[in-house]
């Protein structure tokens, strides 16, 4: 459970750095008292990025002691990394150095939840499976479903950028962020938005923060706005054996049929969904009544293209949700077009990794109406051969106005092929915005290609 | 190196008027009369000259022309923003975007629209209701306002309580920066990595320089819409009647509140049928599946007829569910009736504590003797109090401006915010610091930088400058540290 400290008063005493690694590197600049420290059971080792291992570990438990471990890390311009769940720590350009990871996890409080206004503001180490429970006691919830949510936090959540099956129905994080606490890499905390659900004083600068992999500033308290909890939820799965183009398409259609499905989501490669290969998971939430007119229209759709839909359980929904993360893979990307092409798209993935070998595979899921694609790749060893795809894909994907990431890689192969486009022009105004938020650049140097 | 002019000197006057041609400038007093002020009337400035560019190289040439000369520019878009947010105050080159029209293109298959800034807002949803498509965000100027400017204000509208504000359905921009450099950030497609700029050009308020064309995502029209018009013996029953709708867990596309005051000069202007006795009414819309709809408007009458609704009224057709949203969205229009002047604060509180600021909002009127009507987004707790005066008694504007800022305090007391959709402008400035300490304003700044560096664009807007009286007093709840 989520713990609910206001982080008020506490000990003044300096925070402290996890004592050096095995190399008996000197002592922390920072001391020794105050922040908890982490056990040497759990190793450096695991939060190595790019093969970089950091020289301190510090998971400070007050919002106090995270300004002032990062006042201290700028002092002597410590190259810092700050760490949520870890699932998705390895998105991003190889880092240039990296000397403090910064464990939000000790964060974790509830600020302030009005279940009668729907908003919440909680600590950004705090999970997303207690920020369900805490909610979910209130018939609420936040419909944003990342891979393996029980291992990610709000942080991680808004500084990733992730999403899930739910986003066709109800967007990304950003639309549902309403205020966001930051501590700049000097420690300064400042904020930005509020806790009402329409609100335009000053920059909405929480938007910036999405997606930005902690490279602007530390995320350490969020505020969103959530959702009553659909009535009921059920799942249908539609075997579409012509391959994952023919799944994007049915999913297409029954957007514009009007069906209001909560998810729609293609997938096909790696692990079955329903023991279906191929196909589409459909869901509809609401009420009873509702939901079953919603799966006749289902049934009378798909008889016409003589296709059939089986129902599942929630197992194959959250076994969709988390494919991208268990899959047995080193390499994957997340790519973005236009609706109408993501399914042909995704369809030529496939085909190009199949010729690679018996062995290669890819795993595809696709959210059609949003012309959102996450893939993982498995049994290609080459990172030349990767390199390729990679370099391939994007432009192909830039030519249509899409961009694509390479958001899981080892490290030579974030080399060869690089982890981001070239964002052309654009890319010039984020390095400025990086240069005036960092100045020394010690937050994830290097995550974003231009940010130093 | 980089000296702020005032004034226009001639050389640019000639520079400028080689790249638009005569069309496209206005420099007769007559002509620059007309864009002293937007919806906000309490400050007017006129500006020295008035552009008109057609395209974003015209704009991208003017820019780097001002920025040249050192001279600062404010943006307009149609000019019926409501906190002084194209004053031209501060910058004597006024760059107004109604020359730029036009739809560049409607991709219906993959739900996208591209149009130039000074295409109004409800011709994109025109352009596209033949298909079934249209764009949400439905500010109440939406006959007038441009997508430019929603972009520049983040518009809402009374569906935004449903489908979100402008940011939520804008994919891309191209922006001018003040040196004339264009930018295309977002596009077409959802998810552009790297840093979400678009996030904070949308409601910069044209600090960040001119955007020029604007990307949207069109939603599909919903199969149903049901509106339900609920008459109430007061306000404080109406506002009760809010909070138990969203506390039951239903999400209406809208909820607008309408008091007396304001009921009364609609009637008498439109004729609707309203019922001129009762102290306040609600307009409630739910829309999705035709299944959906029925069960939440049944559950929605059962509550409001609990919370003794003295009479609840369903729209029977399309043609009366548009003459519903007509009376409502030109209710400011309609409130020329109860006096020669008018302004309007646009406070946000959470969404319980709306009995609560309507409560102080009556006690501040009664103190400062002055008369305020109240219509608003209520489903989203986001407040428009309208305080009528008379502005050739000065005493009465004096009142007014007090009695604004006092509301405003009142909605930072209760943990809201000073503004759900209008904008701090120049109206605000003094009131920022309620909401924000000054490491948070220089956050701000330092984004701001990476896009104008000298200030050149619409100079004197959101922040206090140095020098300036800046409100100090902080009365955002302390977070524990």
């Amino acid at each position: 459970m989520m713990e609910s400290e206001g982080g008020a008063g506490g000990p003044k005493n300096r925070p402290a750095f996890e004592p050096p690694g095995p190399d008996g590197e000197s002592e922390s600049p920072l001391g020794s008292a105050g922040c908890e420290l982490l056990r040497a059971a759990d190793p450096i080792e695991a939060r190595a990025i790019d093969s970089l291992k950091p020289r301190w570990v510090a998971r400070p438990k007050t919002l106090g002691e995270l300004s002032e471990c990062l006042r201290h890390a700028a002092e002597d311009k410590l190259a810092t990394v700050a760490i949520g769940g870890g699932n998705f720590i390895d998105l991003g350009g190889p880092l240039h150095r990296y000397d403090l990871a910064l464990v939000t996890t000790g964060l974790g409080g509830v600020i302030d939840y009005q279940p009668a206004d729907m908003t919440v503001t909680v600590e950004a180490g705090a999970g997303l499976g207690a920020l369900a429970d805490l909610l979910g006691a209130r018939g609420q919830w936040l419909p944003i479903d990342p891979p393996s949510p029980e291992h990610q936090t709000v942080g991680g959540l808004i500084a990733a950028n992730l999403w899930g099956p739910c986003r066709v129905s109800h967007g990304r994080i950003r639309d549902f962020l309403l205020g966001l606490r930051v501590a700049l890499p000097d420690g300064t905390l400042v904020r930005a938005g509020g806790r009402v659900v329409k609100n335009v004083a000053g920059y909405d600068l929480p938007k910036l923060y999405v997606g930005s992999l902690g490279t602007l500033g530390v995320i350490v308290e969020a505020t969103m706005k959530v959702q009553p909890t659909p009535e009921l939820i059920r799942y249908f799965v539609v075997d579409t054996e012509a391959g994952v183009a023919a799944a994007a398409s049915l999913g297409l259609r029954l957007a514009e049929e009007r069906l209001g499905p909560f998810i729609s989501a293609a997938f096909s490669g790696g692990r079955t969904i329903g023991e279906v290969e191929c196909g589409l998971l459909v869901g509809f939430a609401g009420s009873p009544r509702q939901v079953s007119w919603q799966v006749d229209e289902l049934g009378k759709h798909l008889a016409h293209d003589g296709l059939h839909a089986r129902e599942v359980g929630a197992e194959a929904y959250r076994c969709l949700r988390d494919k991208p993360l268990r899959e047995a893979s080193e390499v994957a990307w997340r790519a973005a077009l236009l609706p109408r092409l993501a399914g042909g798209f995704a369809a030529a993935m496939a085909e190009e990794v199949d010729a690679l070998g018996r062995a290669a595979r890819l795993s595809l899921v696709v959210i059609p109406d949003c012309g959102s694609i996450w893939a993982t790749v498995e049994g290609v060893e080459s990172i030349e051969a990767l390199a390729a795809l990679t370099s391939g894909w994007r432009e192909k994907v830039r030519r249509t106005g899409g961009d694509l990431a390479l958001c899981r890689a080892p490290l030579e192969l974030k080399r060869l092929a690089g982890v981001w486009s070239n964002w052309g022009p654009v890319a010039a105004l984020m390095r400025r915005l990086k240069a005036e938020l960092d100045p020394e650049g010690i937050l994830a140097p290097g995550r974003f290609g231009g940010g130093r | 190196m980089s000296i702020t002019a005032r004034s226009v000197p001639a050389a640019l006057v000639k520079e400028l008027s080689r790249i638009l041609g005569p069309q496209g400038l206005v420099t007769s007093e007559a002509g620059r009369y007309v864009y002293e002020c937007d919806g906000y009337t309490l400050t007017r400035a006129i500006p020295e000259i008035v552009l008109l560019p057609a395209t974003t190289d015209e704009v991208s040439r003017c820019l780097n022309a001002c920025y040249r000369a050192g001279v600062p520019f404010v943006p307009r878009g149609a000019g019926t923003g409501l906190s002084g947010g194209c004053l031209p105050a501060d910058a004597p080159v006024m760059i107004c975007t109604s020359r730029m029209n036009r739809i560049l293109s409607i991709d219906l298959p993959n739900r996208r629209l591209t149009a130039q800034a000074g295409v109004v807002n409800l011709a994109i949803t025109n352009a596209v209701k033949h298909a079934g498509y249209y764009y949400p965000p439905d500010p109440s100027s939406q006959a007038a306002c441009t997508i430019g400017g929603n972009v520049a204000e983040n518009s809402g509208g009374p569906h935004t309580l449903k489908y979100g504000v402008t940011t939520n359905h804008v994919l891309g921009v191209k922006l001018v920066l003040p040196d004339g450099e264009v930018v295309g950030i977002g596009g077409e497609v959802e998810d552009t990595f790297g840093y979400d700029l678009l996030g904070v050009v949308v409601g910069c308020e044209g600090t960040f320089g001119i955007v020029t064309e604007v990307t949207v995502r069109l939603e599909r029209t919903a199969a149903a819409a049901r509106t339900l018009l609920a008459i109430f013996e007061s306000v404080d029953h109406a506002t009760a009647a809010v909070s138990a709708i969203i506390a039951a867990g239903i999400v209406p596309a809208a909820i607008e509140m309408m008091d007396r005051l304001i009921i009364e000069a609609v009637e008498a202007a439109y004729h609707f049928g309203f019922p001129t006795g009762a102290g306040a009414v609600l307009i409630v819309e739910v829309d999705g599946l035709e299944e959906a709809v029925e069960s939440e408007v049944e559950k929605i009458i059962a509550l409001l007829k609990d919370l003794e609704a003295r009479d609840i009224r369903t729209a029977a057709t399309a043609e009366e569910r548009e003459a519903l949203w007509r009376s409502r969205k030109r209710a400011f229009g309609a409130v020329g009736r109860l006096a020669p002047n008018y302004c309007t604060q646009d406070g946000v509180v959470p969404r319980t504590k709306l009995p609560e600021i309507l409560r102080r909002i009556e006690e501040i009127g009664k103190r400062h003797s002055l008369r305020i009507a109240n219509v608003f987004h209520a489903g989203d707790g986001n407040i428009h109090p309208i305080l009528l005066y008379d502005e050739r008694d000065p005493d009465q504007v004096a009142r007014v401006v007090a009695a604004g800022r006092e509301i405003l305090r009142e909605c930072v007391a209760l943990g809201g915010s000073l503004t759900g959709e209008h904008g701090i402008g120049v109206e605000k400035i003094a009131e920022l610091g309620l909401l924000f300490e000054e490491a948070d304003i220089e956050w701000m700044q330092a984004v701001r930088n990476a896009f104008d560096p000298l200030r050149r664009a619409n100079p004197g807007k959101i922040f206090p400058t140095p020098g300036s009286c800046v409100e100090s007093v902080n009365l955002r709840k302390q977070a524990p540290a």
